[in-house]
């Protein structure tokens, strides 16, 4: 062993890094321009691709991408074609500020915001310095539209408000009167604890307990909780390994317990998986994939001739899909691109889009004032997982009112 | 043939930064790059002290950096003082809580202080997220006053130029510290604890200094990339960073505190402005740092030196 | 009626705890250094089985042979390609060889996202059987095979380093490298049996863990953290040290959140460390006569 074989294998690790990276970007399937002509506008991505928040932006990121190309093979927007650039913040809030700044030099006009929340919050004050609008497909946490830095970010879904009334028609109906509450312990989920325990004024919260995020064992968490005697477990957490460790102790030691949960659960089928055999029955998520709406039904065609017939669509996917066409008609409505004040207006200009997600009658509006696009509760559905750990409809016993 | 100490590198130092400052020009984004990486650069030379001078790896840097980052939040959002308090407010409040946590771990060393270092900055996280009142809890503080110096409001730019001159002048008086007198015992002390211990210094206060001038320089980055950025977060300043100011004197030398500089733009160059890697810019930083740990242990800096004396002919 | 959970949950984190602290114990004592890439190693060994069975559809105990493969050759790397070179470089510091293995936590943990994806996997269980019903809890197939291997490791370990003559080497590098090198012992021979123990060790118990919560490639650094702090607990005066020690954690995870609730688990873990650190840094056993 002399310096020879140590200076051969530090050669093969260098060789290694740079084939690394030769084909980093491998990935990165750029839409084409399709069948649109004239000078593209550019759309920025901000995707987290690699780091703690890549489990979920990636699934959203992905269809961005599948809007855009489906909007430039009809024709583009006013005859001209979207263009992405994307970089990557890692979810590293640090980066944040860079990376907005880049895509803006590279002359993104609107910027998609896909990385973990604590790197979103971050970059609401970029965003104003900038003066960019920036929609954030896929964000839940209502502190993201609400000041400070709020004029030029937008949401789609539901949040925590909505939610709160929500569950508080489903706990009467099914004669909840105290739930406790398990939790993790992101800064995403204790923003959205925030907002949404509170307002759920209806039922007593008899116990809130939290655990890491990367826990491995919450056995203790779910003793107390069953110490509590509630009615009905909610667990609130950014999904993945949590929930589902949650939900599988939850399903050994408290059998019979009524469960409720967010909706991350329900959007990563990758998570189902994770989940020891029938661990999810029974559960009740905050859905948004309604196969009544014919805008999803046409979305789920789409998606499943690209990705195959076993497609699970999910509500990631239909936001973002609703992301890029918000983002086109705004487009149109400001005429180009090169005025992201006007752009800006144009969003809140925005009433009534037919929205992908949520019932047949749901749509989005925006203004000034609601920088959240989802009008009313027809948005949400308590959907009901199956024995197969898959979801399996709509819950019986309460869905929301959606009188419109 | 006399000069002062330092002021080669400083020369070089300021070289760059002016080469930085002329190719940033107006460019929103190259602007935004120079403040990420003064801030990188800060938090490498808050960790330099400590960790390559006395020769113990804290790793709580993430916490010094962000009791700086809420020093300018709070001061912003909480008081009616000038914004500038914050820069000496929150390095005191840094400094501080280092010598408590260097009380408090003050017969650890190595790799037991690295790992309680490490589960205080997770502690301090979770902490912040806790404290609601004192810290916004988990939506932090934004929307900033902006900087007044008797009536004088720094734009953008200002800032930029501002951020290179404080890691100049840091880096330069770190340079001149590690050469005096106290900096040679410091280093002395990393090598052979008793034999200074012996010659009659307090070793631990010696550490403890070494660790608030480290906690100190850390925060005033933390305030720098709060106040450029425009909030902070508990999640702000993470374990990654705290990973990356590890690596960052190794790349560019840990000879001089010059290199922390230089590898923090290197890290920076790399994670955000290398365009064939926008996937996986970290990887390639850390298999980086393995063949610079094994082929080039001086780094940059060092071979550059090397090279210099190589062609000047004489030996330092 | 939960009690008896609790103290399952206690026991089977504690088991995990200690077959990490048993892979540091042997780096430990073989080549006198903390290896904090065993957390990683573990991760690889679950996270690689997991990845070739859902997607490349291999077969588990094949998927598990690759995987346990690659955290032992990552061992090897570790000890050849970076801690020897970085040991001989910097004498008996040990700040140089502590950055060195940061580096390699760090690179083994992107390596990981880059080659098998950055989400959650599943574990996969190696066997599969009926799960077991002791009194009104239910144990889980993937717990019961890791309390075995726990038991099996260690009293082979023990064995091994009683009764054959390289696990008596072993400890005679351990104790001085430098003795051992003059009396013409095998010193590299030794350490590098260390390491690949180890890696296997780590690689194994990583794949038999990961059923619990999934595996994903940023796990490996706080069960490095949990590892290190189990070893330093139990110390390093016997084989069985390691074990003992993440025993003990393994019920501080369990029952100060149960006791406490709230975020008590991070400051816990931060108490314990000082604790421990301050007071008793050898461990509660601590070798007192040297054979």
């Amino acid at each position: 062993m002399g310096v020879s074989t140590t200076s051969r294998i530090v050669s093969c690790l260098a060789l290694a890094a740079l084939t690394v990276a030769g084909c980093g970007n491998k990935a990165d399937e750029k839409p084409s321009n399709g069948t649109a002509s004239g000078a593209p506008i550019i759309i920025g991505l901000d995707e987290d691709s690699t780091g703690s928040g890549a489990s979920y932006s990636t699934i959203a990121g992905k269809t961005i991408r599948l809007a855009i190309q489906d909007v430039n093979d009809k024709g583009g927007v006013l005859g001209r074609p979207l263009k992405l650039v994307v970089e990557n913040d890692e979810s590293d809030p640090t980066k944040v500020p860079a990376v907005l700044q880049k895509l803006a030099s590279q002359g993104a006009k609107a910027l998609f915001l896909q990385s973990g929340s604590a790197a979103i919050l971050q970059a609401k004050s970029t965003l104003t310095q900038l003066g960019l609008p920036a929609i954030a497909p896929t964000g839940v946490t209502a502190t993201l539209v609400q000041p400070p830095d709020n004029e030029l970010i937008y949401m789609l879904a539901n949040t925590t408000t909505d939610w709160a009334q929500v569950y508080c028609g489903a706990f009467k109906a099914a004669n909840i009167t105290k739930i406790g509450v398990l939790t993790d312990d992101t800064t995403t989920i204790a923003a959205l604890d925030k907002a949404l325990l509170p307002a759920l004024s209806c039922v007593q919260i008899v116990a809130t307990e939290k655990g890491a995020a990367n826990a491995s064992d919450l056995s203790a968490q779910v003793a107390r909780l069953k110490n509590a005697n509630p009615d009905a477990i909610l667990v609130t957490s950014v999904g993945g390994a949590f929930e589902v460790l949650a939900q599988n102790t939850l399903g050994s030691q408290m059998k019979g317990t009524k469960r409720f949960s967010l909706a991350s659960i329900g959007n990563q089928p990758s998570s189902w998986k994770l989940a020891a055999p029938g661990a999810l029955e029974g559960l009740i998520f905050m859905g948004s994939i309604n196969t009544a709406n014919p805008r999803t039904q046409e979305l789920v065609k789409l998606l499943q001739t690209k990705y195959g017939k076993d497609y699970d669509i999910t509500a990631y996917d239909a936001q973002a899909w609703d992301s890029v066409h918000v983002l086109k008609q705004a487009i149109e409505k400001a005429g180009g691109v090169d005025d992201s004040k006007k752009l800006n207006e144009a969003i809140q200009s925005i009433k009534g889009y037919p929205a992908t997600f949520g019932q047949a009658n749901f749509t989005l509006s925006f203004g000034a004032d609601k920088h959240l696009g989802a009008d009313g509760p027809c948005g949400l559905s308590l959907i009901e997982f199956g024995a197969d750990n898959k979801p399996k409809g709509p819950w019986a016993t309460f869905q929301p009112p959606c009188a419109k | 043939m006399k000069r002062i100490p330092g002021s080669f590198s400083l020369l070089g130092g300021v070289i760059g930064a002016v080469l930085i400052l002329l190719w940033v020009g107006a460019d929103g984004y190259k602007q935004t790059l120079v403040t990420t990486t003064a801030t990188y650069a800060l938090i490498a030379l808050g960790m330099y002290v400590p960790y390559l001078m006395a020769g113990s790896l804290s790793m709580a840097y993430g916490a010094y950096a962000g009791i700086g980052g809420y020093a300018v939040g709070l001061i912003s959002s909480k008081s009616g003082l000038p914004l500038v308090v914050a820069w000496i407010v929150g390095p005191i409040v840094a400094a501080a809580v280092a010598v408590l946590l260097g009380l408090a771990t003050r017969r650890l060393s190595g790799f037991f202080l690295a790992a309680v270092t490490l589960l205080f900055g997770m502690a301090f996280t979770a902490w912040l997220v806790d404290a609601e009142g004192i810290s916004g809890g988990s939506a932090g503080l934004g929307s900033l006053r902006k900087l007044n110096l008797f009536g004088w409001q720094p734009d953008h730019y200002d800032v930029v130029v501002g951020s290179t001159v404080v890691v100049c002048v840091i880096a330069f008086l770190l340079d001149r510290l590690r050469m005096s007198p106290w900096g040679v015992i410091v280093r002395t002390m990393r090598d052979a604890p008793r034999a200074v211990e012996a010659a009659g210094v307090r070793v631990p206060v010696m550490n403890l200094v070494s660790l608030a001038v480290g906690a100190a320089i850390a925060a005033v980055g933390g305030g720098l990339f709060t106040y450029s950025a425009g909030s902070v977060t508990p999640d702000t300043f993470t374990l990654n960073l705290v990973f990356l100011a590890i690596f960052m004197p190794l790349i560019g030398g840990s000879a001089t505190p010059w290199g922390a500089v230089l590898g923090a733009v290197i890290a920076v160059e790399l994670t955000l402005n290398f365009p064939a890697v926008e996937t996986s810019g970290t990887l390639i930083l850390a298999l980086g740092v393995l063949v610079i740990l094994l082929v080039a242990p001086q780094g940059v800096i060092g071979y550059a030196s090397r090279l210099t004396k190589l062609v000047g002919g004489r030996r330092g | 009626m939960g009690q008896l959970q609790l103290w399952l949950s206690a026991l089977e984190m504690g088991c995990f705890f200690g077959l990490l602290a048993l892979a540091y114990y042997l780096v430990l004592v073989g080549a006198g250094f903390f290896n904090f890439a065993i957390g990683p190693y573990a991760m690889v060994g679950g996270l690689c089985t997991s990845y070739l069975v859902l997607y490349e559809e291999m077969n588990v105990w094949a998927a598990a042979a690759v995987a346990i493969t690659a955290a032992a050759a990552l061992a090897v790397v570790t000890e050849l390609v970076v801690v020897r070179p970085v040991q001989r470089r910097s004498g008996g510091g040990e700040l140089p060889a502590l950055v060195a293995v940061a580096a390699v936590l760090f690179a083994i943990q992107q390596l990981a996202g880059y080659l098998f994806g950055y989400t959650t996997l599943p574990g996969q269980n190696v066997l599969t059987f009926e799960p077991v019903s002791v009194g009104d809890t239910v144990v889980q197939p993937s717990t019961l095979v890791l309390l075995a291997f726990t038991v099996v490791a260690f009293a082979g370990l023990a064995v091994w380093i009683r009764s054959t003559r390289t696990g008596r080497l072993l400890r005679a590098v351990g104790d001085s490298t430098h003795a051992a090198r003059l009396l013409g012992l095998p010193v590299n021979r030794v350490r590098l049996i260390a390491f690949v123990l180890s890696g296997l060790l780590a690689g194994i118990t990583g794949l038999l863990f990961a059923p619990k919560a999934g595996v994903s490639s940023l796990s490996g650094l706080s069960w490095a953290l949990s590892g290190f702090l189990a070893m330093v607990v139990g110390g390093t005066g016997s084989v069985w040290a390691p074990l003992f020690g993440g025993l003990l954690l393994g019920a501080v995870e369990v029952f100060v959140p149960y006791y406490f609730g709230g975020q008590s688990h991070v400051y816990g873990l931060l108490i314990v460390a000082l604790l421990f650190f301050a007071l008793k840094p050898s461990g509660l056993f601590v070798r007192r006569v040297r054979a």
